[in-house]
């Protein structure tokens, strides 16, 4: 196990509109033992940047680092990293026995003590019953293990996983989200997890890095990450359902009131800053919000237009005059249906430079010790 | 069909039009009608140019006829034991075998090899793989003269070249010596038909997803590793098969043997076919060259079934 250091990664491609900068100049290290997930939207180069780790891509410029080992000029098959694919590349004309040890043939292990081994593998990810299946024979879900278990059968120096979930359905992904992390606390091993989606990362993460054009956006404790987003990128991106953001404009220098544009309403941010720009985002989770049922909201608030019930909780989405704005709410405590005015409080909020993006100020009232839902 | 709201009026059939419609629907959805309509044309003319020619040269084996002479003459299957008992048979068979296998292996070697070469992702990767299929469109005869010409041991650029190079002293008439003749003969006759092996193998190649690569590269396979476990197991039956019909079409090539030697120097590159050519055409005894044709059939027809037995090359490849 190994930790990995990236420096000043850069990887361009070639196309006929021009260069493509698909990593720009990142920097990072994962510790050894870490669970990381690379985070972004699609074509944001988390996949070309996961490549270049593996070997599998070649970097323009820029540096990789295993452990003390510079590896940037290592080909892939001498890095000994492990890398599960999001296409799953079980050999169809290989029993799963043969798949999960296929690594141990290549470094001429005879069959019998091949078995033995992908029997005490598969025994660890739970399908010792099926080695002597073809992978045709199994499920999808079935078949990422046997990949998976092809991946820890050398100890390699770390895991890559390049979205292996994405093809599983929702129930599934759950389960194997779990399997997953116990694996990796079995094995221990450093792993780099690539996925688009948000609350896999957050789930799964010790630290996740949010990228976005070929930029790291942020890295950080998904708590850290989800609470205090370094821009409106990440603030946005993470988190379901999505932050709201209103263009706003300080009241008072500090931020602790702002205006909502085209409208007469305040909010109370709690913010105490110490210089805030003219144009600010306001931006608040839905989570963060009480609503109040009142006949004609004076305040920030509106009708609401739909009521999504996911258990014990309502979203709703509020049309307000500045646009729609959602809001989580406690059945229980705030029945509201469809139709009802309601007016919007504020419970926490942060505000963005509306020209930069970058995080002004966030509410003190977060204590960050505080044990928090992290809703996903 | 009435006019919907917009004045728009819906397409109406006409009479005939239901009518057609009901005759085509009639046709198609009887399994059997359909069945017979696909399968007659084919059928027809599978019968006609290859079914009765076949009973007939069968026929034709078991009597001594000649061009010269309207009367058949019965001499029975004993004639097939005389012919296969015959010396002038045996070594033209051994001939057939040396031919045909060599050149099968030939083409096996320089398809797959091919194949593979313009299976990579290159800039042109598209034109080098439409010149590689090139050949397979040159007909026989030009290719039988012009590799006649290019081996001239006089004026023909394969001489000269390795005169030049320094391989050879003197020039070789490769076509004239009986010892380089036969080995001529397969390599200018397999060269077009190598293309043959590449146009299957490619296709199979190509249906081969590019992250089966990457998962071995990862798993720390080297290139030829790669190669053993990932290619071959998926064109091993594309080989197979490729390998049994080019035998089949090698063992009766006839075009490029005549052209370039015909059968000769002396007979030594004078093969089955060749000699059932001898025999009828210059010997005008069709009755034997039938017979010839006939065990020909017979040996080609064991050796398949053979082939399927061993080889197994109907075995589909797990690819899911």
């Amino acid at each position: 196990m190994t930790d990995i250091k990236v420096d000043t990664l850069r990887k361009e491609f070639s196309s006929d509109a021009g260069k493509i900068v698909a990593v720009d100049d990142v920097s990072f290290t994962v510790d050894d033992g870490e669970f990381v997930c690379i985070v972004g939207p699609s074509g944001c180069g988390k996949t070309t940047l996961l490549r270049c780790i593996a070997g599998l891509e070649r970097p323009t410029s820029g540096q990789i680092k295993l452990g003390t080992e510079e590896v940037t000029d290592v080909p892939p098959q001498n890095r000994n990293l492990a890398f599960v694919f999001q296409d799953i590349t079980l050999y169809p004309h290989m029993k799963v026995w043969e798949n999960i040890s296929y690594p141990l043939k290549l470094d001429g292990i005879g069959p019998d003590d091949r078995y033995e081994k992908a029997q005490e593998v598969a025994d660890t990810i739970q399908i010792g019953e099926l080695l002597d299946k073809y992978p045709g024979e199994l499920s999808g879900g079935q078949q990422q293990r046997v990949a998976i278990g092809r991946s820890i059968i050398r100890s390699p120096r770390a895991y890559l996983l390049d979205e292996p979930m994405s093809d599983l359905d929702a129930k599934l992904k759950k389960e194997m989200r779990v399997e997953l992390q116990r694996i990796q606390q079995q094995v221990g091993g450093t792993m780099v997890y690539v996925t688009h989606d948000q609350e896999e990362a957050m789930t799964l993460s010790d630290r996740m890095l949010v990228m976005d054009d070929g930029n790291i956006q942020q890295f950080g404790s998904p708590q850290k990450v989800y609470h205090e987003p370094n821009n409106l990128f990440v603030a946005r991106f993470i988190g379901s359902p999505e932050i709201n953001l209103l263009a706003a404009s300080p009241v008072s220098d500090t931020g602790e009131t702002v205006s909502v544009e085209d409208t007469d309403w305040t909010v109370d941010t709690g913010i105490q800053a110490s210089s805030v720009p003219g144009r600010v985002t306001l931006g608040f989770r839905p989570r963060h919000t009480t609503v109040a049922r009142t006949t004609n909201p004076d305040g920030l608030g509106g009708e609401v237009a739909l009521v999504e019930s996911v258990g014990d909780e309502n979203i709703l989405y509020v049309d307000t005059k500045v646009g729609e704005v959602r809001v989580v709410v406690d059945i229980e405590e705030y029945p509201v249906s469809e139709g009802d005015s309601v007016e919007i409080g504020v419970e926490r909020s942060y505000l963005f430079d509306r020209d930069t993006g970058d995080t002004i100020a966030k509410s003190t009232e977060h204590q960050p010790d505080r044990e928090d839902t992290v809703e996903t | 069909m009435s006019t919907v709201s917009d004045g728009v009026r819906a397409v109406v059939p006409t009479r005939w039009q239901r009518k057609t419609n009901g005759v085509l629907a009639s046709v198609f959805e009887r399994d059997k009608t359909l069945l017979a309509l696909c399968l007659t044309p084919a059928l027809a003319l599978f019968i006609l140019i290859a079914l009765l020619p076949m009973v007939w040269a069968f026929n034709l084996s078991l009597y001594e006829v000649s061009t010269l002479s309207p009367i058949w003459e019965w001499t029975g299957p004993g004639r097939l034991v005389d012919i296969v008992t015959s010396s002038g048979f045996q070594i033209a068979f051994g001939r057939s075998l040396v031919f045909g296998f060599g050149s099968v292996a030939f083409q096996l070697i320089a398809g797959v090899g091919l194949a593979l070469l313009v299976n990579k992702e290159f800039k042109g990767a598209v034109l080098a793989r439409a010149l590689a299929l090139l050949p397979y469109l040159v007909p026989a005869v030009v290719i039988g003269m012009v590799g006649q010409f290019m081996l001239n041991a006089q004026y023909g650029i394969i001489n000269l070249l390795l005169l030049r190079v320094g391989v050879l002293d003197n020039p070789v008439a490769f076509l004239g010596l009986p010892e380089t003749a036969m080995v001529t003969v397969m390599i200018v006759g397999s060269w077009k038909f190598a293309v043959f092996v590449t146009l299957l193998t490619l296709a199979r190649l190509q249906s081969i997803p590019e992250h089966f690569y990457e998962g071995a590269t990862m798993c720390g396979a080297n290139a030829y590793q790669k190669f053993r476990d990932i290619t071959l197991p998926r064109i091993k039956n594309v080989i197979l098969i490729a390998a049994l019909l080019r035998t089949l079409w090698m063992f009766n090539k006839f075009d490029i043997i005549y052209i370039m030697t015909r059968g000769g120097p002396g007979e030594s590159t004078t093969t089955i076919p060749l000699l059932a050519y001898e025999i009828a055409f210059n010997q005008y005894n069709l009755g034997e060259a039938a017979g010839i044709a006939a065990l020909m059939f017979v040996f080609l027809a064991a050796w398949s079934v053979l082939y399927f037995r061993v080889a197994e090359p109907e075995q589909e490849v797990r690819v899911a």
